[in-house]
């Protein structure tokens, strides 16, 4: 055997790579011969010594990150509280922008939301904002519950607030409490997003989400050509309202993802299981796979819907 | 994100999926050292451990996952915790005995190969881990570092893996780890 090929049947079977009758004509060259014992002996170390090397890389990498923020599977229900009052407040803030002073939305006594739901409809010209609040508290006392609704148009939008709070007593030791908000937008792309994230596993990107979520329509519509090539490298040009897209696009069908907020418009490609963040270019530009993990997360759910 | 997404993502490489599953357990998994007579340097250490254990499981396909993620990080999470204790405890008997403690090969030659992948440079990083940690195949390794074929890559290790070879033995011989 050259010395190249015992090296690599040497690796091959310290990364399992060997079938099985090679693997036992190769252990049996072994208990026949010390000195190869001996060498593998020492690839194997060099082979643990490259396995904790890449080990290391990965704990300094796993050291930097920020736990602070990171809420577990075994997070209080009081930082789950505690997250859902700041998405009521950001919602609330929404909720201050889309009414007028007079008919700002005053929720009162409320202390515990575990659930919100955001869901759009309706491609009409009109907004509707519905809160539907209920606090409930384990008592033997009396049911108290009132209901409120507020209805106004704004120019061409109507916004509808109704909320509804029941409560009992006080000896409470759990505490419910649902909200629901329900917006409609002038004119919808039709795509579509909801709150179920679980807030205590990604939490930062969701707050991201709150604040740019209810979605309005970006009014112009996006001319798509494509140029086809046969090279693998995909590329896109984006100028305007008009998408060129570069390359092989003929073995499957693509999808183009416009995901529009208050904040900022952003367009995505979905091509053959990968998606492809769009950035204005005037220049041929290549096209990069989405790798972060929240983000295609959430380019999953977007696209899914 | 389902616990099949978590998967596929660890089996393209990503990354973020280690940072992602990191943070969603740390309380759990620390948790289960610390009421053990753990210090949090120690929890820390092991739930990283295990959780290097699960990834290089589960990027070399090795992983055949019956139960939940957590279920089975836990698992391995109390595995490592019961083999540090007992490392401890056998530290702990031959200090007493006043035996001196021989370095371990393997934490000698981590060393030595450290120092050694720092020199080579990142092409001959990322081919020797995705080789031996990853446990690619060389057309797996082709793909992901976009090279023409497999044949190329085998090429490439060989050279790189030589070149390894050459910087341990400079300091270093077969016998120095084993007598």
């Amino acid at each position: 055997m050259k010395q190249g090929d015992q090296e690599e049947a040497i690796a091959q079977y310290l990364t399992q790579q060997m079938t099985e009758v090679e693997r036992s004509a190769f252990e049996q060259k072994i208990s026949e011969s010390p000195q190869l014992a001996q060498k593998i002996k020492f690839e194997k170390l060099i082979a643990e010594g490259i396995k904790n090397y890449k080990k290391g890389i990965l704990k300094s990498r796993l050291n930097q990150l920020e736990l602070g923020s990171s809420i577990g599977e075994t997070t209080s229900i009081t930082t789950k509280i505690a997250l859902s009052t700041m998405t009521v407040l950001v919602l609330g803030g929404l909720s201050y922008f889309l009414l007028t002073p007079d008919e700002t939305l005053v929720i009162e006594n409320q202390e515990t939301i575990i659930g919100i739901d955001v869901m759009t409809e309706d491609k009409n010209a009109n907004i509707s904002l519905e809160i539907d609040t209920t606090n409930e508290m384990m008592s033997d006392k009396k049911e108290d519950e009132r209901t409120s609704s507020i209805t106004k148009d704004i120019e061409n939008t109507r916004v509808k607030v109704s909320k509804k709070q029941s409560k009992k007593g006080s000896k409470s030791d759990k505490e419910i409490l649902q909200s629901e908000v329900e917006v409609v937008l002038p004119y919808m792309d039709g795509t579509e997003m909801s709150f179920d994230e679980p807030f205590d596993s990604l939490q930062d990107f969701s707050d991201d989400l709150m604040k740019n979520r209810a979605q309005v329509n970006s009014v112009s519509e996006l001319e798509v050509e494509i140029e086809m090539k046969k090279s693998k490298k995909l590329k896109y040009i984006y100028v305007g309202e008009k998408l060129i897209l570069i390359g092989d696009f003929s073995a499957s069908p693509y999808q183009i993802i416009e995901d529009n907020t208050i904040a900022e418009k952003n367009l995505y490609l979905y091509f053959e299981q990968e998606y492809y963040a769009l950035t204005v270019t005037s220049e041929k530009k290549a096209l990069i796979p989405v790798r972060d993990i929240r983000l295609l997360d959430y380019l999953v759910d977007l696209r899914n819907k | 994100m389902t616990e099949q997404q978590i998967l596929d993502h660890i089996s393209r490489g990503d990354e973020t999926a280690l940072d992602y599953l990191y943070k969603k357990y740390y309380p759990m998994m620390t948790k289960m050292v610390l009421k053990n007579n753990g210090t949090v340097e120690e929890a820390n250490d092991v739930y990283q451990d295990a959780l290097i254990v699960f990834w290089q499981k589960a990027i070399s396909g090795d992983l055949k996952i019956t139960s939940k993620i957590s279920t089975y990080l836990y698992s391995i999470c109390k595995n490592c915790w019961l083999k540090e204790l007992n490392r401890k405890k056998r530290l702990s008997y031959t200090e007493q005995e006043g035996s001196i403690v021989q370095s371990d090969p393997e934490d000698i030659m981590s060393k030595v190969v450290k120092e050694a992948m720092e020199v080579l440079g990142d092409p001959c990083k990322s081919v020797l881990t995705y080789y031996y940690f990853n446990e690619m195949s060389m057309s797996e390794i082709a793909d992901r570092m976009d090279y023409s074929n497999a044949d190329t890559v085998k090429a490439k290790k060989y050279k790189c893996k030589k070149r390894l070879d050459v910087l341990i033995k400079k300091n270093y011989t077969q016998e120095d780890f084993f007598n």
